[in-house]
């Protein structure tokens, strides 16, 4: 060829040939004889190498445009922009000179690429395969011309790259090809690369093109394809060749830069459709192999990932529309650096949104992500407005109230949100009072703003685990919400809060419009106040304080000497004597409980120490025999149906039994009777035992805590309760040895053996009473045991299941691995990586806790 | 049957098909920039001693003698605070576009 090339003239072009700036410029990079598309640095190094100049620049001024930043900041918007020349001349001949030298580092590189390929023998494997493991050795080991090379490095990352080269030279074989064929490794486990062999480039087929395996180019690409974005069809360049899609993937590498790799793809004017994505995506599965290795799976799940990614609710397969890769890339790039942000001040949130967008669907997560950056785009304008406005005095508190306000749970924060956000419609009386309570933030969470939506709160929190809440508990979370909201923050305001929302908390109205009739005259409130705070630490109606030293009466419930009171009113009147509800903290126990309480009121002063014990077991046996005396009562205070099953932070109403006047009289003339002797390990059966093989002084925790205290859970996980009990037992038929469950890089001593059969003996039960002794396991945890751990315990549609890509199913069992999973994780503060099989995490963590992990009915116990 | 509070502010914020959890994770970015949206805007109606006075009550924890005191200084505080509730809430939605 004699003339100059056009762009579109790529494919025709040979090395020698004129016109070799322009080729190269647009898009493509001589291999031998060889033709491939390359990213666009290359281009751009290729696009100013034909027009060379002499003026350079300053070093410093160099340096300056090499950075990426100073790029995307304007100085050079891309190919276009070069092409058409708009570009001083001084700008070109300063990149010039640096992206020569760029060139000739990656020229460099693939020397050493090839080197290391001969050095273990690649050189004689299938075209392109050598060149895809020389460049995955050397780019993720970092390998440096004369350094070592770790043998270990290599048999990991063969395997790695070995389906997409495969796939690549059109070979198929039953098993990886073995690295080092040729040459026996080093005693020490090292190579150097002292000697290398003469440096031997790939060759490739002309007729084959051969796309460049190249994860750090693939990841530039990316970036560099948002700076294409609005360009007009007639001022960006036609015909450059682009990667085909169907290529790309069988050359589809494990590292998070491919996904850049087939998103830069759709950058070109060859832009697919996501019909024809899912259809390559879903074609590359298929043939993947059936027992991959584990670096084989790591990005077969990307695939998936990436598959997800195209099948939001508006890109269904069928359709049409074209994702935009630029126009992802920008709006990444706002998500990130408002996560950032996030992150800067609070950690948690981060984490929590991280979690939360994890296995998403493409287009519900960028909505969620605009937002979430818009939210704290608007905190940071706030910010700077507060700054610019306001004194230092008037700065420094707006400051300080945020700082507050982050330590507050989330629970409490979507709560007053919810109210705020939805109350400008509901109710605008009672948004005053919302906005001071979350002024002074410390008393949020029991102030007029969370009686409505917590209800609502706790309700979604047990539908959203696929329970139906039963009646029981939606009068415990009625009585959690009139705790927090109408009896510290006062009746009136419920009232008048609640006065449009929904029917099914009609009910709370009516409790509270008798409590609040019922209570002491009104205080005086400012206009549209309602009488918001107008109880504030005042003992509740129906209940009088009594002097200490004339019988057992912290608060003594009127109600039970007579004063006519409606059962609801003393039911929810109790609930506001905060000595009397206590809320549970970890390792606590019943009979602890009441014994702390009795201790703190003086009831214990006059006695000994075994009528001490007799006097809490008095008590703890009453609080028993309400499970048959008055079951709604038993069942309220303890939604479990045990009182031996506390969860930490339960609130449980004391008063119900040590508010009874009467009773607890009685139970002290006894306990002063006693002459016996009593130790609490004694005869007397103890309401909450710690559980069975547990060593003394160590406490036992239920499998359902509060999953608010673990950073990084998703919202949806703190849900609570696993609700484990609603599930039919799952039948285990089958036992195999013990082995299956060992897993092979984390051994485990006999003491962890023992730890893990526990934990197993609860989440596969056996439905003829079968204890799972030493020696065996179940092929269902067997299977369970292989899947993510992480997918477990975080991504609630995974265990619904997935009809391409069945993972896990939905059922008891897995729901109680999935309880044990979060309890150990809560418990070690160990959580598993992304590609952790449970079985690998469990053992990991039983470890972790010293081999010393039990499982007593619903606890689990350290 | 009147709405709940959440459908109401998740209808508000248009983010209805999300799932729960990102629905709460907004609900609480957004409740945050509510109050100190509806903070600053209170802030502007003060003047410099008013507004330190009002940092003062305020970090005092007391939250009845903050309602007053901004009450006794904004002519209907309530309907003032719904009305930047909107605004914060429109203002966040129109920087997601």
């Amino acid at each position: 060829m004699s003339t100059p090339l056009k762009p579109g003239d790529i494919s025709s072009w040979r090395p020698g040939e004129p016109g070799e700036g322009l080729a190269v410029a647009a898009g493509a990079r001589k291999i031998e004889h060889n033709v491939i598309p390359l990213d666009p640095v290359d281009r751009e190094i290729s696009m100013l190498l034909k027009e060379p100049t002499e003026d350079e620049g300053s070093e410093k001024e160099l340096n300056e445009i090499l950075s990426w930043e100073a790029r995307v900041d304007g100085k050079i918007k891309g190919n276009e922009v070069l092409l058409k020349g708009e570009i001083s001349d001084e700008d070109r001949a300063r990149i010039t000179k640096e992206l020569r030298a760029l060139k000739k580092e990656r020229g460099d590189v693939a020397q050493l690429e090839a080197e290391t390929a001969a050095r273990y023998g690649w050189d004689e494997e299938p075209d392109g395969w050598r060149t895809i493991r020389g460049q995955a050795v050397t780019r993720e080991y970092d390998v440096q011309p004369g350094g070592e090379l770790p043998s270990d490095a290599v048999m990991r990352s063969a395997p790695q790259y070995w389906l997409g080269a495969r796939r690549m030279s059109g070979q198929i074989h039953a098993t990886p090809p073995q690295p080092l064929a040729n040459e026996p490794l080093a005693s020490d486990n090292k190579q150097t690369m002292t000697e290398p062999k003469p440096v031997q480039v790939p060759v490739q087929d002309a007729d084959v093109p051969v796309h460049e395996f190249d994860p750090r180019a693939a990841s530039e690409a990316h970036t560099k394809a948002a700076d294409a974005q609005g360009q007009t069809p007639d001022t960006a360049p036609t015909h450059i060749p682009v990667m085909d899609m169907e290529d790309d993937i069988q050359t589809f590498d494990p590292t998070a830069a491919a996904e850049a790799h087939i998103k830069a793809a759709n950058s070109s004017a060859q832009e697919k459709t996501v019909a024809e994505r899912l259809k390559e995506i879903d074609g590359f599965i298929k043939s993947a192999p059936a027992n991959p290795t584990p670096e084989e799976q790591a990005w077969l799940d990307k695939l998936v990932r990436l598959r997800e990614d195209l099948t939001g609710n508006n890109k269904m397969p069928g359709d049409k529309t074209v994702v935009s890769a630029p126009a992802q890339e920008a709006r990444g790039n706002r998500f990130d650096e408002a996560l950032r942000k996030i992150h800067a001040h609070d950690p948690e949130q981060a984490d929590r949104i991280l979690n939360t967008i994890e296995g998403k669907d493409g287009a519900i997560r960028e909505r969620f992500l605009k937002l979430t950056a818009a939210a704290e785009e608007q905190k940071e304008s706030q910010e700077a407005k507060v700054k610019e406005k306001f004194e230092e005095k008037t700065f420094e508190f707006i400051k300080r109230w945020g700082q507050k306000y982050q330590k507050i749970p989330l629970p409490y924060k979507v709560a007053l949100g919810i109210t705020l956000a939805g109350g400008a419609l509901l109710s605008t009386g009672a948004l005053s009072a919302v906005f001071a309570t979350g002024i002074g933030v410390r008393r949020l969470l029991a102030g007029a703003a969370t009686a409505v939506t917590v209800e609502a709160f706790l309700q979604h929190r047990h539908e959203r685990t696929g329970w139906t809440r039963p009646e029981f508990q939606e009068t415990r979370d009625r009585r959690i919400a009139l705790m927090l909201g109408a009896l510290v923050g006062g009746g009136g305001y419920v009232i008048e809060g609640i006065e449009h929302a929904s029917a099914k908390i009609t009910s709370l109205k009516e409790t509270l419009e008798k409590l609040y009739e019922a209570g002491n005259a009104p205080t005086p409130t400012p206009p549209g106040f309602e009488g918001a705070f107008s109880v504030d630490n005042v003992p509740p109606p129906g209940f009088v304080e009594a002097p200490k030293g004339e019988g057992w009466a912290p608060y003594i419930n009127t109600a039970t000497e007579g004063t006519p009171a409606a059962p609801d009113l003393v039911d929810h009147a109790q609930d506001a004597s905060s000595e009397m509800v206590h809320k549970v903290t970890p390792g606590e126990n019943l009979w602890n409980i009441i014994k702390g309480n009795l201790a703190e009121h003086h009831a214990f002063d006059n006695l000994s120490h075994d009528q001490q014990v007799y006097l809490t077991d008095e008590i703890k046996n009453k609080f028993s025999a309400l499970q048959h005396e008055s079951p709604e009562k038993f069942n309220a205070l303890f939604p479990s149906g045990n009182i031996d099953l506390i969860h930490p932070g339960d609130h449980i109403d004391l008063s119900k039994v040590m508010g009874d006047k009467a009773f607890m009289d009685h139970a002290i003339e006894k306990a002063q009777a006693f002459h016996g002797t009593l130790s609490h390990e004694s005869a007397l059966p103890h309401a909450t035992e710690h559980a069975v093989n547990i060593p003394e002084g160590e406490h036992a925790i239920p499998y359902d805590v509060d999953p608010t205290r673990i950073p990084g859970l998703t919202p949806e996980d703190t849900a609570g309760s696993f609700n484990i009990t609603e599930h039919p037992v799952a039948t285990v038929a089958e036992h195999l040895p013990s082995s299956e469950y060992m897993v092979a890089d984390i051994p485990l001593n006999e003491q962890a053996r023992h730890s893990f059969e526990s934990l197993l003996n609860y989440a596969y039960p056996s439905s003829d009473g079968h204890i799972w002794a030493p020696g065996e396991s179940s092929s269902e945890w067997d299977l369970l045991s292989n899947q993510s751990a992480w997918n477990l315990i975080y991504r609630q549609e995974a265990l619904m299941g997935n009809s391409e890509f069945p993972i896990i199913s939905h059922d008891a069992t897995t729901e109680r691995v999935r309880a044990v999973l979060k309890a150990i994780m809560e418990r070690t503060g160990i959580k598993p990586s992304h590609d952790e099989g449970a079985g690998r995490f469990l053992a990991r963590a039983i470890n972790a806790a010293g081999g010393r992990v039990w499982m007593n009915g619903g606890r689990v116990a350290f | 049957m009147h709405p709940s509070a959440r459908a109401v502010a998740v209808k508000e914020l248009e983010i209805e098909d999300l799932p729960h959890d990102m629905q709460d994770s907004l609900l609480a970015s957004v409740g945050e920039n509510i109050m100190r949206g509806v903070a600053i805007a209170a802030l502007e109606k003060l003047s410099p001693e008013d507004q330190e006075l009002f940092g003062t009550i305020a970090e005092g924890g007391d939250e009845r003698k903050t309602l007053e005191f901004l009450s006794s200084k904004i002519p209907d505080f309530n309907a003032f605070v719904a009305d930047e509730t909107k605004k914060v809430i429109a203002e966040v939605k129109a920087m997601a576009e």
